[in-house]
């Protein structure tokens, strides 16, 4: 089920009204947001329902047994099987058209017959953030950090919730797990700022992404009469229309949960403001940023053994997150750039005869590397993205530039102004603490820009793909 | 419990027992009622205004006959008013024709659906603005009159007719005007296919038309026809393009306007080859009679272009719009010197 279907805007308040009826019972609840979670993720596909208990089953029984025993090489036994199964489900799904077909061109360069295995494997959605927050929950249940959860009920209400079900943020236990486990008790402000937040992030997505979309995508088809103006700004719109869409889901999923009394981490903390990567990377997709960094890139070794070995790790930790995303090289390039960026940023702030990079100097040069990054990412291929850099040299101002000029700057303000609010008055949650009457004003015109914009047919969620 | 700001934030401590169901609805009412008066009453007037601002259509053919008709409201100096359907507006370049023959020119066309009344009409607007135009020139596209018109677009006729379009269900009212009085046309996505590429969005196409006066290019990639041969056609006006024609000749006559004139838009090489250029001349000539036009007000305008500058067989391209205006202008010299201008 989609954050921007009437089927959503309909199960939403149901979900409200009953887990709310079962407030005193706690079982009960968490039995019910169970069933809740179920069928919306069902809604997309009822099939993929199974794989998605498949994992909770495997995910539950191996915690149990690590927790329930001393024996470490036991203990890590059960580790590598549980979370190598969730890596190999993940694998499959995600990358085994991408290995034949890359297996199949390295023959055919080796003048072998190298016939693509061509695998039409259909992708679960949300497979890469349930398959991580399982990943997560066995290594925190075996580093020692959470215990176990015996209840499959309350256990499967930390694993299935469905506001954080399909695009994440990736939750760990020992936040959201312990929210499981007690009775909720919500209040007002809790409530309120959880609707606001239902609607922001419904104006974001059906507002803004969804008007950068359709310009990105005619961008991206490479019509002849599509240059210079058109390819940068297509790389500006898109590197909007993600951090819109995505965090619109974000903010969505935490005003959902808000509204059943569950707190969910924040995903983005406006990270177009950052005046450096390494900033960047403590604003963006936080969740999956601090999963890269406990998970792979400590393990690893961090930056505990190492000039030479932190760079390496830093690399290896982008790439993969890179290739998380998905099967493609333009996704690998995508982190690498990233990491390469992270190195230099590190190297230059070690460097203690460097000269201060001025706030300003460090935005652009870091929005530079973001834009450029997002460009290549959001190529099919990396002939695509070099057959439209090789036309940005080409500048003719054309009526679809100005369209998507217009475009961008009319998306960005609503969104500066808010997040303007943020950073002036001290928090994310700023803009529903203004005084009645402009919050009043402030939600009432969103309120009805989304239903002039709200399309049952509009595009998905970015992230829905990954 | 209060939410955190950051995601660094200590958990929340429980209070003493989960509020009920009645309470979150009070808490909710007491922070949102306003927010729900100001968008119901936003979306009231939204819904109010969707029958009567202009410019609240939502897809190319609407846009173009929208904007044409506030444009025909517009007055205008135009020596050469050209009227008639999308095979002269994207045909014929208004620019060109001007800074050629030196004689200010609109161009009101729209799309065929609209039809000969329609046509005229948009022409009986631009009148009563205060527009004195020496010539008026109908461009048709031929093939337009060898078929019924589909009955999906009969509402287009009547928007034009009625100057105005029909009601719509109040939520498709509020869409329609939501994007453009509340949200300026600043968040529309771009229209689909080549014209959005070229255009972006209505808003874009709305600008091009002004600054093209009146005229659009059409931005498709040259026409391949199906493999085979030429088409037999058979031009014999349709009933009801007929009784349109006769209709719309009788309007122009209540116009009393002097020299106006007809000629026909080009078709694409593999649909019309040499055989039937007597035929098309026929069928232009019992055009002008059924418009009312005197004789010699038919014009020979260049009617058949390589495939390769048209993008569908009825309209011309990038090229074909060049060709077509620069082979035009001679005849329409010749008809401005003998008595157009």
């Amino acid at each position: 089920m989609k954050f921007n279907s009437a089927a959503f805007l309909a199960f939403l308040p149901l979900v409200f009204v009953a887990a709310h009826l079962l407030r005193a019972k706690l079982r009960a609840q968490n039995a019910f947001l169970v069933v809740a979670s179920i069928l919306f993720y069902g809604w997309f596909d009822w099939r993929l329902a199974f794989l998605l208990l498949l994992y909770g089953v495997v995910a539950h029984q191996a915690a149990l047994r690590i927790d329930a025993t001393r024996d470490e090489a036991l203990r890590r036994r059960w580790l590598t099987l549980s979370v190598g199964l969730c890596l190999t489900g993940l694998g499959f799904f995600k990358y085994a058209g991408f290995a034949a077909e890359n297996v199949a061109r390295g023959m055919q360069l080796l003048g072998l017959r190298g016939d693509p295995v061509l695998l039409e494997i259909l992708l679960p959605i949300g497979i890469s953030f349930y398959c991580f927050q399982s990943v997560a929950y066995l290594v925190d249940v075996y580093r020692g950090e959470v215990k176990a959860e015996p209840d499959p009920i309350t256990f499967a209400a930390f694993m299935f919730f469905f506001p954080l079900l399909v695009a994440g943020p990736i939750e760990r236990a020992r936040h959201l797990l312990v929210q499981f486990q007690r009775v909720r008790v919500v209040t007002a402000d809790q409530v309120t700022t959880g609707l606001w937040l239902v609607v922001w992030g419904l104006f974001l997505k059906v507002v803004c992404a969804d008007t950068l979309a359709g310009f990105v995508a005619r961008v991206w088809q490479g019509e002849p009469s599509i240059e210079g103006w058109a390819i940068l700004g297509g790389a500006v719109a898109f590197t909007l229309q993600i951090y819109f869409d995505f965090n619109a889901y974000s903010v969505i999923a935490k005003g959902a949960a808000a509204l059943l009394g569950i707190e969910l981490v924040w995903n983005f903390e406006r990270p177009y403001w950052a005046t450096s990567v390494q900033e960047f990377w403590r604003r963006w997709h936080i969740s999956l940023s601090t999963w890269l960094r406990d998970y792979l890139y400590v393990p690893l070794g961090g930056s505990r053994r190492g000039s030479f070995r932190t760079y390496i790790n830093l690399m290896i930790t982008m790439t993969l997150g890179g290739l998380w995303h998905g099967a493609a090289w333009t996704f690998v390039l995508w982190g690498m750039l990233h990491g390469a960026a992270l190195c230099v940023h590190r190297l230059w702030s070690g460097w203690r005869s460097a000269p201060r990079v001025p706030a300003w100097l460090g935005w652009a040069l870091t929005m530079t590397v973001v834009v450029f990054g997002l460009f290549i990412f959001n190529s099919p291929n990396l002939d695509v993205a070099g057959g439209l850099l090789f036309r940005l040299g080409h500048f003719s101002f054309t009526p679809f530039d100005r369209a998507l000029w217009l475009a961008i700057a009319a998306t960005t303000a609503p969104v500066f102004f808010v997040e303007l609010l943020q950073e002036r008055r001290g928090g994310l949650l700023a803009p529903a603490r203004i005084g009645f009457v402009p919050f009043s004003a402030l939600t009432g015109l969103m309120v009805a820009a989304i239903f002039v914009r709200f399309s049952e047919t509009a595009h998905d969620f970015v992230y829905f793909q990954f | 419990m209060t939410l955190s700001t950051s995601s660094s934030d200590p958990q929340p401590v429980p209070a003493a027992s989960p509020p009920g169901l009645v309470e979150i609805a009070g808490w909710l009412v007491r922070r949102f009622w306003l927010s729900a008066l100001i968008a119901l009453a936003v979306l009231a007037g939204l819904a109010l205004a969707a029958n009567r601002a202009p410019g609240v259509v939502p897809s190319l053919g609407p846009a173009i006959i929208d904007h044409q008709m506030v444009r025909s409201h517009r007055r205008t100096d135009a020596e050469l008013l050209v009227v008639g359907d999308s095979s002269g507006l994207l045909g014929l370049d208004p620019i060109e024709v001007e800074s050629r023959l030196g004689v200010r020119t609109e161009m009101l066309n729209v799309i065929g659906p609209v039809r000969g009344p329609g046509f005229v009409r948009l022409l009986e607007n631009a009148i009563a603005a205060g527009a004195r135009p020496k010539m008026v020139l109908f461009i048709i596209q031929p093939f337009t009159l060898l078929h019924a018109p589909g009955r999906s677009h009969d509402d287009l006729m009547k928007a034009v007719l009625a100057d105005g379009w029909s009601p719509v269900a109040w939520e498709e009212g509020v869409r329609r005007s939501g994007d453009v009085l509340l949200l300026g046309g600043l968040f529309e996505e771009p229209i689909p296919g080549p014209f959005g590429a070229e255009y972006g969005n209505i808003g874009e196409l709305r600008r091009a038309l002004d600054a093209g006066q009146g005229g659009l290019l059409h931005p498709g990639p040259p026409l391949v026809p199906p493999p085979g041969t030429h088409a037999e056609v058979d031009y014999v006006i349709y009933p009801v393009a007929r009784e349109d024609l006769r209709q719309a000749g009788e309007m122009l006559k209540r116009l009393d306007l002097k020299e106006v004139y007809v000629g026909f838009g080009a078709t694409a090489e593999s649909l019309s080859y040499e055989k039937t250029a007597g035929a098309r001349r026929a069928m232009l000539e019992e055009v002008r009679q059924l418009l009312g036009l005197p004789e010699g007000h038919a014009l020979l305008l260049p009617t058949v272009l390589p495939d390769q500058e048209m993008v569908d067989p009825m309209h011309v391209g990038r090229e074909g719009r060049k060709r077509f205006t620069r082979d035009a202008m001679p005849v329409l010299q010749r008809a401005l010197a003998s008595g157009g201008g």
